[in-house]
């Protein structure tokens, strides 16, 4: 019989320990789908980093490291150049990637590390109470941004395009449609396997606790505020 | 042990806190007392073994319009009386001195007493809110016509309503009776307007729905 849960789940940490709403949980049920359909669950090493992404370490039957914040992605390089036939995963939030563990992330992507990035950009830090991140959009509230951002948001596809390899596959999608985000995670893992390049994807993703919304009001937040500002598909 | 009390602010929550830990302080247990405000009153209710504490409904006030003070006092009572049965015991007598530092210059403090003693005498069928049985024994509910069936996991749902949302028939509503491992409601699903789209399942973040086409 078929089954709503990928197989490499862990089903004994079912209920999982996101917040009711959390975009974390349909992303990594993509990436869990994606694991399955390449039969790669036994090879694969998922790397975490400090934040809500933390939560993820048992999700999956799935070996990971809990790395300092930020050093996800060298902490996956170097698993990558030690043990070359496996499959180096960091998945990471957009405060990790994009404000502590930039220079990280933009040198792997220089370098052509032959690893898979996944970032999941919730507009804020979810953790420590919806402070505001570099992904903050123009005019949001948040807990230190009272009287709305004054910058504009910081788009980390766009600027990684400009110093990646020409193999290297980089792309945007959005957790409203599952998808379409399991395939552009699913290229992202092949072209690590088959090209042995950088791969790069930014999950647009809701957090309905620190936004402060319900349901209604946090799709409608992903699809429009969000869905304005930040352009998905594949961006190289 | 951990002892988590999370509530909405200004409903006494701090005071009930305050008499807990200082009373454990006086019994020469080590504790520390740290008052947060924050996200954390969402994850509280997702701990697995929640058991939720239902004065709403209980006919100990039903149909009583009690002052708050008195709530709070027979919610303490309730709540010292459960905290005996763990690691942590408090002496009664002790809790009562604390409140009324706490809470003696109120109006009505002796009266608020009895409130106390009565909340340590309930038996617990009269708060302890019934949890489903498909909740507890991971049972799915299946609803099936000839073309279809649409099952939903109690064990796994959160109930975030993002499936009621997404649905594009409007076929999945809150009008059911039926609720989840933490006490929320559980989406209920109108067979004649389903067309098995399957977005309802791929879009739930905790992978409690599960939808079947028969050929």
């Amino acid at each position: 019989m078929r089954s709503q849960l990928a197989n490499c789940f862990k089903n004994e940490s079912k209920p999982h320990k996101f917040c009711p709403g959390c975009g974390h949980g349909i992303a990594l049920k993509e990436l869990g789908f994606c694991i399955d359909e390449l039969n790669i669950a036994k090879q694969t090493v998922i790397g975490i980093d400090i934040g809500c992404s933390l939560l993820a370490w048992d999700f999956f039957n799935v070996n990971t490291v809990q790395t300092h914040h930020g050093r996800t992605v060298p902490v996956m390089s170097g698993y990558k150049i030690a043990s070359d036939k496996n499959i180096a995963i960091a998945y990471l939030g957009d405060g990790g990637a994009y404000a502590i563990g930039l220079q990280s992330l933009l040198t792997a992507a220089h370098r052509n590390d032959p690893i898979t990035v996944i970032v999941i950009n919730n507009t804020l830090y979810g953790m420590t109470g919806g402070q505001m991140a570099p992904t903050t959009l123009l005019d949001e509230l948040t807990t230190t941004t009272p009287l709305g951002q004054k910058l504009k948001p910081f788009f980390g596809p766009e600027l990684l395009k400009n110093v990646a390899d020409k193999s290297a596959f980089i792309a945007r999608g959005i957790v409203s449609q599952p998808l379409p985000l399991r395939i552009l995670i699913k290229k992202a893992i092949e072209n690590q396997i088959k090209n042995h390049s950088f791969s790069f994807v930014e999950v647009l993703s809701m957090c309905p606790v620190n936004w402060k919304k319900d349901a209604k009001e946090s799709l409608q937040f992903l699809e429009f505020n969000m869905l304005n500002n930040f352009p998905i598909g594949e961006i190289k | 042990m951990k002892l988590l009390l999370s509530g909405e602010g200004g409903q006494g929550i701090q005071t009930i806190a305050k008499i807990i830990a200082n009373s454990a302080y006086n019994q020469k247990y080590h504790i520390s007392y740290i008052p947060h405000y924050g996200v954390e009153i969402t994850s509280s209710f997702i701990a697995k073994n929640t058991r939720l504490i239902n004065l709403i409904d209980s006919p100990l006030i039903k149909n009583h319009n009690l002052p708050y003070k008195t709530l709070n006092m027979l919610a303490l009572g309730i709540l010292i009386k459960e905290l005996n049965t763990t690691d942590l015991r408090l002496d009664i007598n002790n809790v009562k001195e604390e409140a009324k530092k706490a809470l003696g210059e109120k109006a009505n403090f002796e009266d608020n007493l009895q409130a106390f003693d009565l909340g340590l005498s309930v038996p617990p069928e009269n708060y302890f809110k019934q949890i489903s049985k498909s909740a507890k024994t991971n049972q799915p509910l299946v609803d099936r016509d000839e073309k279809k069936e649409f099952i939903r996991y109690p064990a796994l749902c959160k109930g975030c309503g993002l499936c009621v949302e997404k649905c594009p028939k409007d076929a999945l509503s809150w009008s059911g009776k039926e609720i989840n491992f933490i006490n929320r409601p559980l989406p209920k699903v109108d067979m004649e307007k389903c067309i098995a789209c399957r977005i309802c399942e791929n879009i739930c973040p905790d992978c409690a729905i599960q939808v079947n086409k028969f050929d």
